[in-house]
């Protein structure tokens, strides 16, 4: 991988395709206690299941971030529904347009065709081909 | 069509359940499946909309029910929720995985979870017209032959393939009853299922890379001591994944078990370096993407297909919105011209009613209250009907076509800013010729709480009764400027209204992550008949509440009990808004429709030139608490289908209190400059 040609899903011009990497839901180191016992995540991007439901475990974050459980939730439910819909690391993805005023991307993966909100897509990094 | 013919001999009930990715047709296979009988309500408890029908077809009875559509069994949407637990819950005798030939590899995502999951499974490729027609050539016996379930070609929207559907269907059950036990094949061992005529039902397992396989194994084999309702393998998988409905119910069986699989996970998370569940995950979109490239030879065609270029006209960044607005417009004036054109024939046809009633039984109280019985069915069938029918009709032939997802994409980041997405944008619209419509149409969005936030703002729009307090009140005696800027002043209303709800319902906003999928003709015959079954079950819900509503507020007259009312609510009314005592009384039958509060004003006034009563001011602040204050009737009965009685009741008592706090402001702020 040239590090010059990774970039976020959003950066991709029209017509542009790229191997996605990974999806970027925590840029931060981050420790989340689970239901059953503390598990460390060694890597700056990874990913937890998380279930449905808004009931959410405590977390703990480094200093300087606010502790947004909600929203750290859903944001890993969000990354696992794009897995479900195709967007694994390693497949090929194709932004066809953008909505203007920072609208959704439209994007073909595996034959389908998507549109992603603005905010998920800039957190896909992907590898330019 | 698929009504038995002479054969009078019952041999028993068959359950079957449609289930697939969203958009492949599976509504239209359930439609041509079941004609006319059909029921469509929704899940208990949720606001998914559960179709389901029955049809006879050789001696039997098959119950079929048509699940929302799902992407995979790590559940997101509450629709994906719903359908899981059906399918696992209630074990339906045969699931049939609706597949959208021309998107293979997606599709086949989810066909091999129902695998793992070792539903009984029957597999329609749907769609092959539009497969074929983007070049797309599939190889069903190859297909067959490697997942080992039945694969039955069908073009759905025409009807091709089902009778060969429902044949297979039957074949499977009776082979099953017949006591043919599924075998499980490990890819080396390449043993042959028991087959009888030709129908082979084995099962070939999944395999995963074989760091994976080993741990499944050894949770296998933890697991193997107790009996569960899934198959043991799909158990070890899921709880790699990390699901947490499955992880919560092994932990009440034995919590080493999830404890061990929780280790299992980690050590598969160092090896990979991405959790186990995104591990998981690709490696089952490989398999899907495998099979998917060895069953089909793909010759893309010279020409753009006319979907495609439908598709980039109207999302085009410059044409696409003045082709939305053209399209809306023209959906919305559809609406209302029909709906009015029916409006105006039914209640020609309900006016002799009154005058011949009240001939017959006189104009005593019991005939009166008799009669307001007769009148709120006759506002339901007149005012709500007309307008519900044609909104339904236009709402399934643009879900159908695709359409709906193209308006979705374009207006989404204008709606985040009330915090809803896109699809919001559509019933926000048809709130302005009723709310009726628009808070039944909030279906459309995936969450609860979306759904929520949407009839809530819709609530808060004016509709063409709305309107008519406008025009007719502060339009024609205030100035039509201000009359306008009550609009602007609505739209601002509700921009803040709908952030505050936003910020204080629990649960985070769904990120946009929508398929679009490509048009197709939407079939009008399956949108009537949509249509229909929705009506049906609107009216079996709101009617009853619209005749009580309206019996009420009858009675309350008929004991003289108006007045007395008016001045308890005085103090609100004249001391806080500082509107005429008679207002109250008008805003109460506002209840039951929203332009009877001027109809009442003028009869209790006696004229319809308000100046005489109210001062300009007056007429200002009682329109504003007319457009906030509390939904009609049949909008409530809406809320209450749509959301049940508590959501309902908490809307519809916040914009009673909103609204008559804003109306007292509005009058000390006025008086300050009037």
């Amino acid at each position: 991988m040239i590090e010059e040609n990774i970039k976020r899903l959003t950066d991709l011009r029209d017509g542009q395709s790229g191997i996605i990497i990974d999806i970027d839901m925590m840029p931060m180191r981050r420790r989340m206690r689970r239901k059953w016992g503390e598990t460390r995540g060694n890597n700056d991007i990874f990913l937890f299941e998380v279930g449905l439901d808004n009931e959410y475990e405590n977390c703990e974050f480094q200093q300087n971030e606010a502790c947004q459980n909600l929203s750290a939730q859903s944001k890993l439910s969000s990354a696992q529904r794009l897995m479900d819909l195709g967007l694994t690391p390693g497949t090929k993805i194709v932004v066809v347009k953008s909505a203007p005023f920072k609208g959704p991307l439209e994007v073909l993966v595996r034959g389908a065709r998507m549109a992603l909100g603005r905010e998920i897509a800039s957190r896909i990094s992907v590898e330019l081909i | 069509m698929c009504e038995s013919r002479g054969i009078s001999a019952n041999k028993g009930l068959l359950r079957i359940a449609l289930a697939g990715n969203a958009n492949v047709g599976k509504s239209v296979l359930f439609n041509q499946m079941t004609g006319l009988h059909q029921h469509i309500g929704n899940w208990p408890g949720k606001t998914v909309e559960r179709a389901e029908g029955t049809l006879y077809f050789k001696g039997y009875t098959i119950d079929i029910i048509d699940l929302p559509g799902i992407y995979s069994l790590s559940t997101y949407s509450i629709e994906e929720l719903v359908s899981r637990e059906y399918i696992v819950d209630e074990k339906p005798d045969l699931v049939i995985n609706v597949v959208d030939a021309s998107i293979l590899e997606r599709n086949l995502f989810f066909t091999l979870q129902l695998i793992e999951l070792e539903t009984p499974l029957i597999i329609t490729l749907n769609q092959l017209d539009l497969a074929k027609r983007k070049g797309i050539v599939i190889d069903i016996k190859k297909l067959e032959e490697i997942l080992g379930v039945p694969v039955i070609p069908t073009v759905a929207v025409k009807g091709i393939g089902i009778y060969e559907l429902l044949n297979k269907v039957i074949e499977v059950f009776e082979s099953k009853k017949e006591g043919k036990q599924s075998v499980i094949l490990k890819k080396d061992e390449g043993a042959q299922s028991e087959t009888s005529k030709g129908v082979s039902y084995c099962s070939i397992s999944l395999e995963y890379g074989s760091e994976i396989e080993e741990r499944i194994g050894k949770l296998s084999s933890l697991l193997e001591k107790n009996i569960f309702r899934y198959p043991i393998r799909y158990i070890a998988i899921k709880l790699l994944e990390g699901d947490q409905e499955i992880i919560k119910e092994m932990d009440e069986i034995d919590s080493k078990i999830s404890t061990k699989a929780e280790e299992f996970a980690t050590e598969i998370e160092e090896i990979h370096n991405h959790s186990c569940s995104t591990v998981i995950t690709s490696e089952r979109y490989e398999k899907a993407g495998s099979i998917a490239r060895s069953i089909q030879e793909i010759t893309t065609p010279i020409k753009p297909l006319i979907e495609e270029r439908l598709h980039n006209i109207t999302t085009h960044r410059i044409l696409g919105y003045p082709i939305m607005i053209i399209n809306l417009l023209s959906m919305f004036l559809l609406v209302f011209t029909f709906g009015g054109w029916l409006n105006t024939l039914l209640t020609n046809l309900f006016s002799g009613l009154q005058s011949i009633f009240q001939g017959t039984f006189g104009v005593g109280p019991i005939s009166v209250l008799v009669w307001s019985l007769i009148e709120g069915l006759i506002a339901g069938i007149t005012i709500v009907l007309p307008y519900i029918i044609p909104f339904y009709i236009i709402l399934y032939i643009l879900e159908n076509s695709g359409y709906l997802s193209r308006i979705a994409f374009l207006m989404d980041n204008l709606m985040h800013k009330i915090g809803l997405h896109g699809k919001a944008f559509i019933p926000m619209m048809l709130g302005y010729g009723c709310n009726v419509p628009a808070c039944l149409g909030c279906r459309i969005m995936e969450t609860e709480r979306e759904r929520t936030l949407a009839a809530f703002v819709n609530t808060l729009v004016p509709c063409a009764a709305r309107t008519v307090v406008i025009l007719g009140l502060v339009g024609t005696f205030v100035g039509i400027q201000w009359a306008l800027g009550l609009y602007i002043f609505n739209l601002i209303m509700i921009f803040l209204l709908g952030r505050l709800a936003f910020k204080a319902l629990p649960g985070e906003s769904t990120a946009l992550m929508m398929e679009m999928s490509d048009y197709k003709t939407p079939n009008v015959k399956i949108a009537l008949k949509q249509t229909w079954f929705r009506v049906l079950e609107f009216i079996k819900i709101a009617f009853p509440i619209i005749i009580i509503g309206s019996f009420i507020i009858r009675l309350l007259d008929v004991f003289g009990l108006m007045q007395p009312i008016a001045s308890i609510f005085s103090p609100i009314t004249v001391v806080w808004l500082g509107l005429p005592a008679l207002t109250g009384i008008a805003l109460i039958f506002g209840i039951v429709r929203k332009e009877l509060t001027l109809i009442m004003l003028a009869t209790l006034i006696g004229t319809t030139n308000f100046r005489l009563v109210m001062t300009p001011i007056q007429m200002i602040v009682f329109t504003i608490v007319v457009l906030f204050y509390i939904p009609c009737i049949a909008t409530i009965a809406a809320l209450i289908k749509e959301f049940r009685w508590k959501k309902a009741i908490f809307i519809t008592i916040f914009e009673i209190f909103f609204a008559i706090l804003l109306g007292g402001i509005a009058l000390r702020i006025l008086s300050l400059f009037l």
